[in-house]
């Protein structure tokens, strides 16, 4: 037995001033009578006393004692130790999105933390407690933790993720726990099923809970028409429901579809429900996002909705050619997309177009006197330097033999972007220029360490693309990554904040971040704001909740929204998943730890009970004294 | 030293009592108590055949008419009553706040200007040990009843009394009238030697017991250490509760009907007086309901 206030033992100096109270209070009141005779007279008609009346004094005394020694006991707080009784758990939580699926209003990971408390409650003072919680990352959200309030109160602050469960993170976590302890008790509480288990305990709080998702989803703008496709996942035996079609964010829905899901016949394979919403007449041009949410909402909230918004809406796309012979830009980009190309030789562009706005200028063999402070910039072959271009040119370099271009080794995020899809390592140049770069660019292709395709910002701060040779001494043009070239360099020089607007929770998005933009803000679907570095030009963030992401985007002053949906991940749409695996390899071992007995309870048990005593014992005294 | 006082009122109310001798009156001198020998008071008797040399005046000369024989008128005899009152004036009557005294002095001096209006002598004796002190004696008349009752103050209540050894040596009397023992006959048995003597002297007894209200219903609790007030070496010391409370009450019972039923056997009366109860509670109350007074 320890004690964990062992100076509190001091107290027990109020069992001696007990005593001597006692001893004081136990003289007699002296007094002198008339006569004594009736009084000892008196003591013959004395019938049998209670022997309690004469004890009164001492029994109180006694359990007055007894106070003041379990008082001292109370306040030294004594430890029983219990040799080998304590144990050492460790639980791994599955904290992935399908946990929340509820049932008479309470959660998955609430029957879980339930059971653990459980378990925790009845364990042995002593026992060492550690807690795993497993979303697309296992987290361990405390280690070998003793206090079991510590351990209860760090449990209640786990809560669900939106995204997968990891558990080959998770057991391998739990691994090494047990490794360090083989005593260790593995509890695994999830909503899965596992067709191997080994030295785990699995909990498995799910429950017979129906689901309807919708996972996937189909816009299609024609003609003024707006046609809508998706898919709807059912874990039920078989239900019909409805799905109503928003618009642009209008309240009210533009259409419904009623559709009956099949009967499932195997769980836990959902059954896949194609669904087709009629024909939706739409007079705008463009829209900005169409929202299908299910009716009659179920037990899992979060894919009872799908939004697709359009990324194209904002999208700027005009373009200015500056060349003689603009062939092989026009054609690329024109195959490319939708882009609106105006071509004009040198003169017409210092004539009527110097002073316009374009998303994207470029100068092909033809340098101007001054960079476009007002777009992305391509400089083609510039035999000149361009103030505030960025760059400066040195000379011209003519091959006695073609070179080929050799492909960037570069790692960076720019250059594996600009890359992505392109080797034209097997074409050739027989001529190009040398140039002094002044800002950061980024090279593409280089021949003999000459960069000749680079990519960057020009001293106004927009994005740049410098091809260092004219296309027409190359066979550039004529090889097949040409166009996926052109195509990436046109989507660095329109940078679309966000490249698509449909995303998996767990997914990593890219957010490019324009030219001269002061701010950009990304807004989660539970609030959570976070500021993106404008330095970067490529930001990348994380998605770990479920619904619309509002990516809000400041240039000059001026706020653009952008919306993408993260859905949830098709797995975590199951009532109930198997999975393959959860084991911990290895012998178990016997070896547990000393448990503690903290008597406190029987302690303040036993000085009510005495006190009580000692409270009868003195109105008994009192009665009689009446 | 104990004062008491006696107001006129109850005085001029007492007047108006009567004591019941029960035993034969027997007193030397003439009085206003009726004897039951003949002698020479207003109150027709009985007649009797005159005899030669009776006293002519009270030949009935109608019934001589009537029957033509002569018949002496026989009248009752009236003596003068001798009351003896006997105090106890050991320590424990005046112990505390002197309530016992108190009583006994009004007691005392009620009753005997009770025999002093009807023409009695009375003494009054304070019982100190084994001594009788008489502190008014022979006395006659309400003016020497004035004059003397006063002297009822200087009795000092000290010691202890020994109400046989006190009373039986000393001259009782005999069928004369009563004789009064106030008391709180707190002891075994030194009153019943008393008793026995003074009713074999054909005196009336009355034996009042005067208790202090605190004795017949005690108030003290705790553990006490009692001390006797007469007697320092007897002591009584216990933690008082409930149940030595019954016990003391049962043993005020005991003692109370042990002298009632002692002077019950020996014709006496017994009366308890407690110290708390008024004089006209007593005489015209209880002493009436007793028979003792009319």
């Amino acid at each position: 037995m320890s004690f964990m206030y062992p100076l509190c033992l001091l107290a027990l100096l109020g069992v001696p001033v007990v005593i001597l109270i006692y001893i004081l209070k136990r003289h007699y009141t002296e007094q002198t009578v008339n006569s004594t005779y009736i009084w000892t007279l008196s003591e013959k008609f004395l019938k049998r006393r209670n022997p309690l009346s004469g004890l009164t004094g001492i029994i109180s005394l006694i359990l007055q004692i007894l106070m003041i020694v379990l008082i001292t006991f109370a306040l030294i707080h004594p430890i029983i130790k219990l040799n080998d009784q304590a144990e050492r758990y460790c639980f791994v939580v599955d904290a992935s999105a399908s946990m929340n699926m509820e049932t008479d209003g309470e959660t998955r990971l609430d029957r879980g933390k339930k059971e653990i408390e459980k378990i925790i409650s009845s364990s042995t003072k002593g026992s060492e407690y550690s807690l795993v919680y497993v979303s697309d990352e296992a987290t361990t959200a405390f280690e070998r933790v003793t206090s079991k309030e510590n351990a209860l109160e760090l449990l209640d602050e786990v809560k669900p993720s939106y995204s997968g469960s990891n558990y080959i993170d998770a057991s391998s976590v739990a691994q090494e726990l047990f490794n360090q302890t083989p005593s260790i008790n593995v509890y695994l509480i999830t909503d899965k099923t596992f067709v191997h288990r080994q030295n785990v305990t699995i909990i498995n709080v799910a429950k017979d809970e129906g689901n309807v998702g919708m996972t996937s989803l189909e816009v299609l703008l024609e003609d003024g028409i707006i046609k809508v496709k998706g898919i709807l996942n059912s874990y039920k035996k078989q239900s019909t429901v409805n799905v109503d079609i928003y618009v642009d964010e209008v309240e009210s829905p533009v259409a419904s579809t009623t559709v009956v899901t099949p009967p499932l016949k195997e769980m836990p394979a959902g059954m896949d429900t194609p669904f087709e919403v009629p024909p939706i007449p739409f007079e705008k041009e463009t829209y900005t996002s169409v929202r299908a949410v299910i009716r009659e909402a179920d037990s899992l909230l979060e894919d009872n909705e799908y939004i697709v918004y359009n990324k194209e809406s904002n999208k700027q796309s005009s373009i200015i050619i500056i060349s003689e012979t603009p062939f092989f830009l026009e054609a690329a980009i024109h195959s490319i997309g939708d882009y609106s190309i105006t071509a004009v030789s040198p003169e017409e562009y210092e004539a009527k177009y110097k002073d316009s706005a374009f998303g994207l200028y470029i100068f092909d063999s033809y340098t101007p006197d001054t960079t476009p402070n007002n777009g992305a910039v391509w400089m083609l072959n510039a035999s000149e330097s361009a103030k505030n271009s960025g760059f400066s040119y040195r000379s011209k370099v003519l091959l006695k033999e073609p070179a080929n271009l050799e492909r960037s080794t570069d790692s960076s995020t720019l250059a594996r972007k600009l890359l992505n899809g392109v080797d034209l390592t097997d074409t050739y140049l027989i001529e190009y220029l040398r140039y002094s770069t002044y800002t950061s660019y980024t090279t593409l292709f280089s021949v003999a360490g000459t960069p000749l395709v680079m990519a960057g910002e020009n001293a106004y701060g927009n994005r740049s693309v410098v091809f260092a040779f004219d296309l027409h001494n190359s066979n550039i043009p004529m090889s097949g990554d040409y166009v996926t070239l052109i195509d990436n360099l046109l989507a660095y020089s329109f940078p679309s904040v966000l490249e698509k607007t449909g995303y998996f929770v767990g997914d990593m998005v890219t957010v490019n971040t324009v030219a001269n933009c002061e701010s950009v803000k990304v807004v989660s679907p539970l609030g959570d704001t976070k500021y993106l570095d404008t330095a970067q030009t490529l930001n990348e963030v994380y998605l770990n909740q479920i619904g619309t992401y509002t990516v809000n985007v400041t240039v000059g002053g001026v706020s653009s929204e952008y919306k993408l949906f993260s859905e949830a991940q098709l797995t975590e749409r199951t009532p109930i998943s198997v999975e393959q695996n959860f084991s911990i390899y290895g012998t178990p071992s016997n070896d547990r730890i000393d448990g503690e007995y903290d008597p406190m309870i029987i302690i303040f048990i036993l000085l009510i009970v005495i006190f009580a005593a000692d409270w009868m014992v003195y109105m008994y005294e009192k009665r009689q004294l009446r | 030293m104990s004062k008491f006082t006696i107001n006129e009122e109850l005085l001029s109310e007492i007047e108006s009592l009567q004591s019941i001798l029960k035993n034969n009156v027997a007193g030397m001198f003439g009085g206003n108590r009726q004897s039951k020998s003949f002698g020479s008071s207003c109150e027709f008797a009985d007649y009797r055949d005159y005899l030669p040399g009776d006293d002519i005046n009270r030949i009935d000369w109608n019934a001589y008419a009537r029957f033509d024989k002569l018949y002496e008128k026989l009248y009752y005899d009236e003596r003068q009553m001798h009351t003896r009152i006997y105090i106890d004036a050991s320590r424990s009557m005046c112990h505390g706040n002197e309530e016992k005294a108190n009583q006994a002095l009004r007691l005392a001096a009620c009753l005997a200007y009770l025999s002093v209006c009807e023409m009695e002598k009375v003494s009054i004796y304070a019982i100190h040990g084994t001594e009788l002190e008489e502190v008014i004696g022979g006395m006659v008349g309400k003016e020497s009843y004035l004059g003397c009752i006063s002297k009822l103050n200087e009795i000092e209540f000290v010691g202890d009394s020994h109400i046989s050894e006190a009373i039986i040596p000393s001259s009782v009397g005999r069928g004369d009238g009563f004789s009064i023992i106030i008391s709180d006959f707190l002891t075994d048995d030194n009153y019943e030697g008393a008793i026995d003597h003074l009713a074999s002297k054909k005196k009336d007894v009355i034996c009042i017991q005067v208790l202090a209200s605190d004795e017949i219903n005690p108030q003290i609790r705790g553990k006490m250490h009692l001390f006797d007030s007469e007697d320092a070496t007897k002591a009584y010391r216990k933690k008082i509760d409930n149940d030595i409370i019954k016990a003391y009450k049962s043993a005020l019972k005991f003692v109370i009907e042990r002298i009632k039923d002692y002077c019950e056997a020996r014709g006496a009366y017994y009366l308890l007086a407690p110290g708390n109860a008024t004089i006209g509670d007593i005489l015209f109350g209880k002493m009436v309901d007793m028979g003792v007074l009319k």
